[in-house]
């Protein structure tokens, strides 16, 4: 009886071709866009979940209530780790990762730049990162081992065996030597870290002895984990006592011994995060990378299931208007003896076949997406993901779902012909339940002009955002970057040499610079304050604010002329002078300001300088109060700005100077608004892949638009025939069917609109800086959406009007 | 075997009420061939439905096999039919994309048959009916004629207690409508009783009875003149 | 005005050709009510088709008002149509959607005439047809007679030559088909030319000429009066 109603469904798919295609066709994308997404929120949810102790491992994070603001801090110091394994019996295992940005060298290349992690020993028993070459218990225990990925170690020693092998790493002024003492198996793409260089951590304490016993001081990340039967709950209590007794008397210290710290379980807590929570749900600053969030991965899932729903209605829209062309079909099985419930299994397995034959059109729809896909949202997505029950159980449910859903309506439906009718009349039987098909149309355009009006408002608020005023140049700013000391020392004589050329205008170095993630904050205050301000401390080179271009209301800039410079003078910007009290800036000039030595002292200096408030992170922040000051020991950027209409001719020419003074360094640029943009590479992605999915909504509801079309064609032909018969010309037959679909068409727009006003709104509130509700979209979506609307049934109305009026009123 | 009681059925829409039988008494037995005559507009089709459980009167008495199904239901119709009726339709009602075969086999799909019984049946009828030939063609691929020797094989299959035939010879031409009433009127031979509707005077002389139906009510019953039991 | 020579009209669908008519000669005057009778699959609606300019005939001449309209395309057709042939069907044929008025009022806008002078001829044709009191109904609250007469309305408001009637009593009972024979009969005494195509001898009385129709071909003619 099933493979009778399978020859059935296959014979009919043959019969209605053109119908059967549209249907196919529909669904196999709605279902093709769909699992793709749920591929990509697999991903997404999957972070971090490899590790085989990933539910108890944790990363250690500082909670912070200062001075009104709060920080959730995912760094902590070296010490962190050590005291915690020794106070916490819960604690099974830890290990820090101290992320350094060093030029890296063997005999074969040249320096690159890399960032490397210096790990401990538990670093290879916390995670899950199995060695291909090396012994997990002793690869990390030597100072001066390094253990490689598959790529570093093809990037520096080619095909060579790179065991034992030396890698040159640059610090400061030394050369180093590690050795090679291990190889990474591939590293799974769901890693909140991604990393080519581990080396021990050892190595680190010796390199940097300063920072290893300080709780006030905080640059890596520490990750512990707990025994199977215990919970960051268990934990706390002696994470309380940690901060009584160890971070306590430290800030104590910091801040001066006559700052008081009472409630210090309300201002500083250490917390454990697990670490499966922290791709989606931690969005930290100085996190070790930039991740994911929850809101892109609820956007997608909503937009797979709205495209999904969509290509479902399309599917049941159009097997409907199909089935009722076997109208008389039913009455003849009817009067054959078939009763109700058998007819709607048989229409429900007919529907599910066509739901599995496309299900079958999307997997291949989807190999062949695939590789562009994974380029686009940087991910190594594959079907074989599907092979893993859960997401299995998943995919049948979706298709087997929408089959019988599609299927379910045109089931009960045609079923209910009543033979008599349908026996003797020889026109097909015109359904009266119009009313409900219409419904579905008319929800299917409502989510295209939904999705069509989301996309381009989120296009505008992201060039928005990019066009926002910044506060300071990012035009035409080419950035070196260098850790290497070499440079340093020679930074005048490169610079003297830069600027030989007339396409350079200023340059400058700093620490940091503006859009990056990483500033500090430290404690200042005036000589007259009692509390003290938080403020980002920026170090920067001479002639940072003219290459910038940030204007300067008080004061002046650094100078070589002022030797008093390097010394504790400061500049600071228009919210320092907000929170300490001082409302014209000419007043701040020359107020003694400072912060505090490491061992607690407060070191009283200068305000030379004020200037206007920029942003110095990103438009969705506000602006904070930032201290400037003159640090020729930590330029890690040399700064560009330069007046060129060629400029790759421009980076020829600074390379090859940079050649000529460095040889041996590598050279890193890149251009700062590239660097800005790629901040946003989240909304950025998640803007091209809604309009990749409003393109497809839009065909999608076009496609079935289109079925729609030809099926009320077919049901009016008796009426076309008719007026036809008394000479009807072709144009007022057009105009009559699409007129009937533009008033659905409208129809969807009355109730789009409401929708996605009010979703808009909250999305836009999350921005700091955001437009307006841009009206006009409204209106253009809609009528987008008509004008495709007309064209699409227009064409189907035309072939009706143009056919011979006969077929349609034959009595016989 | 079948009788109606002062048979009535009125279709009521919206403002309009048109009594298409007005108390209808008739009384066929096992192994006649009945023709139901009239002008169009009189009621045949209505009575034909009726009589065929695909419809059921306003009021009135139908004695089908001494049960009265008037106030049955659909179900309950539609059981009966499979099991008793077989129909002919005017303009075949072959299922298109179903072969012969299988247009014939339809009716004991629906009887629960095993598919080696219906194919002993099947290929049963289709021999009497002269169509083994074509099992495997589709139904736009035979003529008028072959379509309705056909349609007629599937109405027989089931071994039906009676044939219902409206307006049989209605899209064929002269010569295959004599045809097909010379088959309708061998299966009468071999004992099938056979009920027929036509506005064809020749068709109607097939016929042993011509009940005349004029404006919904029964007007004469003749014997036909060439054939008596 | 209406003459055929060696009419022919073939149908060919997959492997079956069927010749519906073969070689009619035929010829009506204006002013004639001819009836065209035969069994069913004589070809009689396929013939009517063909004179109402529905269908165009396979091979042979067909004479319209003087043209050779055998070879028109439908455009060509549907203009002749429009000013010169009235329909009357056996399922009447009427649009459920349009009221009375709407549906009798059809032709007139295809002729584009302006909607005072449509009005006019509409309620002349319904008060002709004593169906005025009925004007702002739709059609599926009119029993089948009045419906009938809603389609004769509409086949006689643009006051054209011909009129071609299928089966036009084919669903009504005794009383209505009477009825519009009748009123198709005081057409004809107007000067309205008639074509009928009919199984009813009864029918088939009310035409001046009855042609016999089988298998295609014609078989007889018969004068009535």
């Amino acid at each position: 009886m099933i493979w009778s109603y399978i020859k059935i469904a296959i014979r009919n798919l043959m019969r209605y071709k053109s119908f059967s295609l549209i249907n196919i066709l529909g669904l196999s994308i709605g279902l093709s866009a769909s699992l793709l997404i749920a591929l990509w929120v697999f991903d997404e949810l999957s972070y971090d979940k490899f590790h085989s102790n990933s539910e108890h491992i944790y990363r250690v994070e500082r909670h912070i209530n200062f001075d009104g603001k709060i920080f959730d801090v995912p760094v902590t110091g070296a010490v962190y780790g050590t005291t915690i394994k020794k106070d916490i019996p819960e604690v099974v295992d830890f290990t820090r990762i101290y992320p350094m940005e060093l030029s890296l060298k063997n005999h074969l290349s040249d320096s690159q730049e890399e960032r490397v992690f210096f790990c401990d020993t538990g670093f290879l028993n916390v995670f899950t990162f199995p060695l291909r070459i090396g012994d997990p218990k002793t690869a990390l225990t030597e100072p001066y081992s390094v253990v490689l990925t598959k790529k570093a170690a093809l990037a520096y020693f080619g095909e060579e065996y790179p065991i034992d092998k030396t890698l040159e790493i640059e610090w400061g002024d030394e050369k180093k030597n590690f050795r090679v003492t291990g190889i990474f198996d591939d590293i799974p793409t769901q890693n909140h870290f991604q990393f080519d260089v581990v080396a021990s951590f050892i190595t680190a304490e010796e390199l940097r002895r300063d920072q290893m016993d300080t709780w006030v001081s905080n640059y890596l990340y520490t990750y512990v984990l707990l025994h199977n039967d215990a919970t960051y709950e268990d934990a706390n209590p002696k994470l309380k006592k940690i901060v009584e007794d160890y971070i306590s008397p430290a800030y104590s210290a910091f801040l001066g011994d006559d700052a008081k710290i009472e409630n210090i379980h309300d201002i500083f807590q250490i917390r454990f995060r697990n670490i499966e929570d922290i791709h989606l749900e931690s969005k930290l600053m100085w996190d070790i990378e930039p991740q994911g969030n929850m809101t892109s991965v609820y956007t997608f899932s909503i937009v797979a299931i709205l495209i999904l729903i969509m290509a479902c209605f399309n599917f049941m829209n159009l097997s409907t208007a199909l089935g009722s062309k076997r109208s008389r079909e039913v009455g003849i099985r009817k009067t054959s003896g078939a009763n109700r419930i058998q007819l709607i299994i048989q229409f429900l397995s007919e529907s599910t076949v066509i739901a599995l034959v496309s299900l079958g059109l999307a997997l291949i729809l989807i190999e062949i997406i695939l590789p562009g896909f994974n380029t686009f949202t940087d991910k190594k997505l594959a079907l074989a993901s599907f092979s893993n029950p859960n997401y299995l159980l998943v995919l049948i449910g979706i298709v087997v779902g929408s089959g019988i859903l599609a299927g379910l309506y045109p089931a009960f439906f045609l079923s209910n012909y009543d033979p008599m009718i349908v026996l003797h009349k020889n026109d097909e039987v015109r359904g009266s339940k119009f009313s409900f098909r219409q419904i579905l149309v008319i929800f299917q355009f409502s989510i295209s002009i939904m999705l069509i009006i989301g996309t381009i408002t989120a296009y505008l608020q992201i060039n928005f955002f990019y066009n926002k005023s910044l506060g300071y140049n990012q035009e035409n700013m080419l950035i070196l970057s260098s850790e290497s000391y070499e440079v340093r020392e020679n930074i005048e004589t490169f610079k003297a040499a830069l600027y030989q050329n007339p396409e350079v205008k200023s340059i400058t170095t700093s620490g940091s610079i503006p859009a990056a993630l990483n500033f500090s904050d430290m404690g200042f205050r005036t000589d007259k304050m009692e509390d003290v301000i938080s403020s980002i401390y920026f170090g920067i080179g001479y002639d940072f604010f003219s290459t910038y271009e940030i204007e300067i209301l008080a004061g002046r800039e650094f100078s070589p002329e002022y030797g008093m410079d390097t010394a504790n003078r400061y500049i600071v910007n228009e919210q320092v002078l907000k929170k300490i009290g001082i409302k014209n800036p000419d007043d701040a000039i020359g107020v003694h300001y400072g912060s505090f030595t490491n061992e607690g002292e407060f070191e009283s200096g200068e305000i030379i300088g004020v200037v206007r408030d920029f942003h110095i992170k990103p438009l969705d922040k506000e602006i904070e109060p930032i201290t400037f000051i003159l640090n020729e020991d930590w330029l890690e950027y040399i700064t560009i700005n330069y007046e060129t209409s060629d400029l790759k001719m421009l980076n020829e020419k600074i390379e090859a100077i940079w050649a000529s003074h460095f040889p041996h360094q590598a050279y890193n640029y890149f251009i700062l608004k590239d660097r800005y943009e790629s901040l946003y590479v989240d909304e950025s992605r998640m803007k091209n892949i809604l309009l990749f999915f409003t393109f497809l909504a839009i065909f999608i509801g076009c496609l079935g638009l289109f079925g729609l079309a030809a099926f009320v064609a077919q049901q009016k032909s008796k009426e076309i025939g008719i007026r036809k018969v008394h000479g009807a010309p072709v144009g007022s037959i057009v105009f009559l069917l699409t007129r009937q679909f533009t008033y659905w068409v409208l129809l969807a727009n009355i109730i789009a609109w409401p929708f996605a006003f009010y979703f808009l709104d909250i999305w836009l509130n999350n921005f700091h800086y955001r437009i307006d509700m841009p009206y006009w979209v409204f209106v253009a979506s809609g009528l987008l959406a008509l004008i495709l609307a007309v064209l699409t049934v227009s064409y189907r109305a035309y072939r009706s009007a143009t056919s011979n009026p006969l077929d349609a009123i034959k009595d016989e | 075997m079948i009788q109606t009681n002062e048979l009535t059925r009125i279709f009521r829409a919206e403002e309009v009420e048109t009594t298409a039988l007005n108390k209808v008494n008739i009384n066929i037995e096992q192994g006649e061939f009945v023709a139901i005559m009239g002008p169009s507009g009189c009621g045949k089709s209505t009575l034909l439905n009726i009589l065929g459980l695909l419809d059921t009167p306003t009021n009135g008495v139908f004695n089908f096999f001494n049960e009265n199904v008037a106030g049955y239901s659909e179900r309950q119709r539609a059981r009966l039919r499979k099991k008793n009726i077989g129909f002919v339709f005017q303009n075949f009602n072959l299922i298109d994309q179903f072969t012969v075969f299988e247009n014939v086999e339809l009716p004991l799909i629906y009887l629960g048959l095993s598919a080696k019984e219906r194919k002993t049946r099947v290929e049963a009828a289709l021999e009497k009916m002269q169509m083994t030939h074509r099992r495997k063609h589709y139904p736009s691929q035979l003529s008028g004629g072959q379509q309705q020797r056909v349609a007629i094989a599937r109405a027989v299959v089931s071994d039906p207690k009676f044939i219902l035939a409206d307006e049989p010879t209605g899209n064929l031409d002269s010569a295959h409508g004599d045809e097909v009433m010379n088959l309708l009127g061998e299966l009468n031979q071999a004992g099938t009783t056979i009920i027929m509707v036509t506005h064809s005077q020749r068709d109607a002389e097939y016929a042993q009875r011509v009940i005349m139906l004029f404006d919904g009510q029964v007007i004469s019953e003749k014997l036909s003149s060439e054939k008596s039991n | 005005m209406i003459n055929t020579i060696n009419l022919t009209r073939i149908f060919r669908t997959d492997e079956i050709e069927t010749t519906a008519l073969k070689s009619v000669n035929l010829n009506i005057n204006q002013g004639e009510f001819v009836a065209i009778m035969g069994p069913s699959g004589c070809g009689k609606s396929t013939l009517l088709n063909i004179l109402g300019l529905l269908d165009s005939p396979t091979s042979g001449e067909f004479n319209f008002l003087g043209n050779n309209v055998a070879g028109y395309n439908e455009k060509k057709r549907a203009k002749l149509r429009k000013n010169n042939v009235g329909f009357v069907f056996q399922s009447f044929n009427l649009i459920d959607q349009l009221s009375v008025f709407e549906n009798v009022e059809l032709p007139l806008i295809y002729l584009k005439m302006s909607p005072n002078k449509r009005k006019k001829l509409v309620n002349e044709a319904l008060e002709y047809m004593q169906i005025s009191h009925r004007s702002k109904h739709y059609p599926n609250q009119l029993s089948g007679g009045q419906q009938q007469r809603v389609a004769v309305a509409r086949a006689v408001v643009s006051k054209p030559s011909l009129i071609l009637a299928d089966e036009p009593t084919g669903n009504l009972d005794s009383v209505h088909g009477n009825e519009v024979m009748n009123l198709l009969t005081e057409l004809n005494k107007n000067g309205t030319t008639i074509i009928m195509v009919t199984h009813s001898q009864r029918d088939a009385g009310y035409s001046d000429r009855v042609i016999h129709l089988f298998d295609g071909e014609i078989l007889s003619e018969n004068i009535n009066k």
